[in-house]
């Protein structure tokens, strides 16, 4: 079995946002759009500017002045294994695939009932008021199975974004990939276990040693970039899900941006 | 200019602004500027260079878009022509002729600043092999670009997207079997990594010093050592005591370049701060906190009884100017940006915010010494210490500014410290009485004579944002509906809102993958281009018509209704 995962190192993350902006500009032209903004440049009277995005960054406090440390914690679906959003979804819009086990949502089979958005106890379910369905991350599998990018960026745009090497991406099933080898050296641990979603993403604590290198890796490096983002287990990985397509979102419709990447 | 009621004023004020900046209600006229994206320009290591721990690097800008609005010249380019048709010296040869015809593409690579130093440092010479110092290179730019313009989607790959060039470097003075190596050129920028040898300790490395000196990086090879003593500051102390026997250095400057013997005298004269209110409080202040040895004092403001002396504002006050995502308001055009921090609040240690009542989410008033106020809404953090109110600057913004509409959530709940900022000292130290710290006290100041003295870093001559203590309040708990206090007017930007609600009301274009480009409006061509669809988004909302060059094609491929012929390869 495949279970496609991202292992989030906290002691790397600083708190940019890149990832954040970077997961909503691509999903922006994609089949799991768009990412409806509201009013972005004013507010209706007492209301804020409001908008779709599929992660954000939790800012947390520890301790008391001066003893204070303060923690930026990136945060997406996790794709649990026993996913909360699933068994409550009346339609079937909603459900885990097979193939590399990533949680999706059919918009086109989505009522907007929002149970899903209730049921997620991290709040990772958004409702876009606009479409009138609840959209979520989707490890960016329309980039992950696009052909036409070359191999060591088919994988998130949080994951190739991150200038600090937060984020690693891979088969969390696979104990040879790189995810998990470092998930297990590092001590990596889920979020909210006690729920019982049983979150194959993990995160590494703030504070865990290591004695990797702290330059910077780009784009300009691919093989070295493969390895910090764990595209390097692509070939792998890619062999095992050979034919497997992007589903859910607007995929399906046989229109612009589909899952053969067009429009994107 | 001298105004009909005696009162100084600027006549008209021009500015050049890429978008509906803080500035552009403010003034007479605005001149629209390019983007990055459309324009020459440059990160020059003669100011502001981008950075390297491994030596000199420099990038450039360069036009990847056509102009989206047709009317706008890059202002680089506009100055250019302005300085020509004006024969302005440096603009025009000694024959007249037109000295950067391609105005800044030439600029960039011919302007010296003087012989072998230009703007870009790198690829100099006239087959590109000098670095930092050589003749201008007319492929400098080319070089700098390389690999030129290239699909969208070639960027993704090594192979359609090649490394930077290694270029030679076969000038410059190496120590003796130091090989010079190569300097990096492409993608718009260039660096070059100096040989290990020179690379270290450079204050002191000769090696280095000597090499910097060779290609006009330094004045001369001399170690550059801080010193512990400044003998600069003790020239100033003793200035103060009317004690130095140098010369004003204005006074000075304008004798060495006119030769006029009146400078001199003046010079001469002018060694110490005048007698006047400003200078005597000038002298005092140098007398009492310069020392030639670094030593820790208290602000100004808060020794001087008049300023803001502890007892009376509790608070002191810290501000960033730039926080995570806004540096200054720079980024306040961005809708996603605007979203991750919508407003500008107050930071308190929750011990300190219990010793006024104040929960988190609660509204305060701020008080400063010049009586102004201004209000916010308070966030508790561990981060900060007691007895500190904190805030980022760079989310604060007026109705008006930046097209903001005056419900902007930056205005009605965003904090805005300038409000309460006092920008003179105390009365003691040479300011205005804080009963007079408004428009009228501060002009009848000055045409008295008493020109009063400055809140700024006694030294550095930065503004003392963290100087100025504050009192708080908490109020009523309901938002009010302007977070503006009662400041004056002085500090108060602009009473005129050219801008009303309709800027909110400007459509927004959601690109939606799934729909029909005919259900969303546009036709297929414009789809395969971002830029052309904001194009479309400018058209239909605020009825621009852009030129033909930009125009969609009306041949039938553009309008073909089957998206799959043309869906790829137009990315």
């Amino acid at each position: 079995m495949v279970q496609l995962a991202i292992l989030t190192d906290l002691s790397k993350c600083f708190g940019c946002n890149a990832c954040m902006l970077a997961c909503k500009e691509w999903h922006s032209s994609g089949c799991y759009g768009p990412m409806t903004d509201l009013k972005p440049w004013g507010p209706e009277p007492g209301k804020a500017p409001w908008s779709v995005f599929f992660m954000r960054v939790l800012q947390v406090e520890v301790g008391e002045f001066p003893n204070t440390k303060t923690y930026s914690i990136p945060i997406s679906c996790f794709h649990c294994r026993n996913p909360a959003c699933v068994t409550v979804c009346p339609t079937g819009a909603i459900y885990k695939r097979k193939e590399d086990g990533v949680v999706v949502i059919n918009y086109e089979v989505c009522i907007g009932c929002r149970y899903c958005e209730n049921a997620c106890p991290y709040g990772n379910i958004i409702f876009d008021p606009v479409e009138g369905v609840s959209k979520k991350c989707v490890m960016a599998i329309d980039r992950v199975y696009n052909e036409s990018l070359p191999l060591y960026e088919r994988v998130p745009p949080c994951v190739t974004n991150c200038p600090a090497g937060t984020r690693i991406f891979g088969d969390m099933d696979d104990p040879n990939s790189i995810i998990y080898r470092t998930a297990v050296r590092k001590g990596a641990v889920p979020m909210g276990a006690e729920y019982g979603t049983d979150p194959p993403s993990l995160y590494v604590m703030p504070g865990v040693q290591t004695n990797e290198s702290t330059r910077i890796v780009t784009k300009e490096e691919p093989e070295e970039f493969a390895l910090r983002t764990g595209a390097a287990d692509l070939p792998t990985l890619l062999q095992k899900l050979s034919g497997v397509k992007p589903s859910g979102g607007h995929c399906e419709v046989e229109s612009v941006g589909n899952s053969k990447g067009q429009g994107t | 200019m001298k105004d009909t009621d005696g009162r100084y004023r600027i006549p008209f004020v021009a500015q050049v602004d890429t978008f509906y900046g803080g500035s552009v209600p403010c003034v007479d006229l605005v001149i629209p500027d390019t983007t990055f994206f459309e324009r020459y320009g440059e990160h020059s290591l003669l100011d502001r260079p981008n950075s390297s721990v491994h030596g000199p690097s420099d990038n450039i800008e360069w036009p990847i878009l056509p102009p989206l609005f047709k009317e706008v010249r890059p202002w680089s380019d506009g100055e250019i022509i302005l300085g020509t048709k004006m024969g302005l010296p440096g603009f025009v040869t000694d024959t007249g002729e037109p000295m950067y015809p391609n105005l800044m593409y030439d600029w960039l690579w011919k302007w010296q600043y003087v012989p072998g130093v230009g703007v870009l440092y790198m690829a100099r010479g006239t087959d590109g092999t000098s670095c930092c110092k050589g003749e201008p290179n007319p492929n400098q730019i080319k070089m700098y670009v390389y690999p030129g313009f290239i699909n969208a989607a070639a960027y993704s790959s090594s192979e359609t997207y090649p490394a930077p060039q290694k270029v030679p470097v076969t000038n410059g003075v190496y120590p003796p079997g130091v090989s010079p190596g190569t300097q990096t050129v492409g993608h718009a920028f260039a660096y070059y990594e100096l040989p290990l040898e020179i690379r270290y300790y450079r204050h002191v490395n000769k090696g280095y010093l000597e090499w910097a000196a060779s290609v006009s990086m330094m004045p001369y090879a001399k170690p550059v050592i801080i010193p512990i003593y400044s003998e600069i500051i003790m020239k100033f102390i003793l200035a103060a005591y009317g004690l130095w026997k140098g010369k004003n250095a204005y006074f000075y400057y304008m004798y060495q370049k006119t030769g006029d013997s009146t400078y001199l005298q003046l010079a001469e004269k002018n060694n110490t701060p005048p007698s006047d209110w400003w200078g005597t409080h000038v002298a005092q202040i140098i007398k009492q906190f310069y020392h030639p040895i670094a030593v820790w004092y208290e602000p100004l403001d808060w020794i001087a009884p008049d300023g803001s002396p502890p007892n009376e504002y509790p608070l002191a006050t810290l501000n960033r100017k730039s926080n995570p995502w806004f540096y200054h308001t720079w980024e306040n055009h961005h809708p996603w940006l605007r979203q991750i921090l919508p407003y500008s609040v107050i930071w308190m240690n929750p011990k300190t915010a219990a010793q006024y009542g104040i929960k988190n989410g609660d509204w305060v008033e701020l008080t400063s010494r010049g009586g102004e106020i201004a209000r916010g809404q308070v966030f508790l953090t561990e981060a900060i210490a007691p007895g500190v109110v904190g805030y980022w600057k760079s989310r604060n913004a007026r109705a008006g500014m930046m097209a903001l509409p005056p419900n902007a959530v930056e205005t009605v709940k965003g904090f805005m410290f300038n409000d309460i900022y006092v920008y003179t000292r105390a009365q003691s130290q040479g300011g205005v009485p804080n009963s007079q710290y408004t428009v009228e006290g501060l002009i009848n100041a000055v045409q008295s004579g008493n020109y009063p003295t400055l809140n700024l870093d006694p030294f550095a001559g930065k503004t003392a944002w963290g100087d100025l203590r504050v009192k708080i309040v908490r109020i009523a708990n309901d938002k009010p509906y302007s977070a503006w206090g009662n400041a004056d007017l002085i500090v108060k930007t602009p009473p005129k809102l050219i801008v009303g609600s309709e800027a909110w009301s400007i459509n927004v274009f959601n690109y939606n993958a799934y729909k029909k480009p005919e259900e969303m409006g546009i036709s297929w061509y414009e789809v395969n281009s971002s830029w052309l669809q904001f194009q479309e988004a400018i058209r239909h909302s605020m009825g621009y018509s852009f030129s033909s060059a930009t125009t969609p094609p009306s041949d039938s491929k553009s309008n073909s209704a089957d998206p799959k012929k043309n869906g790829n390869g137009q990315g």
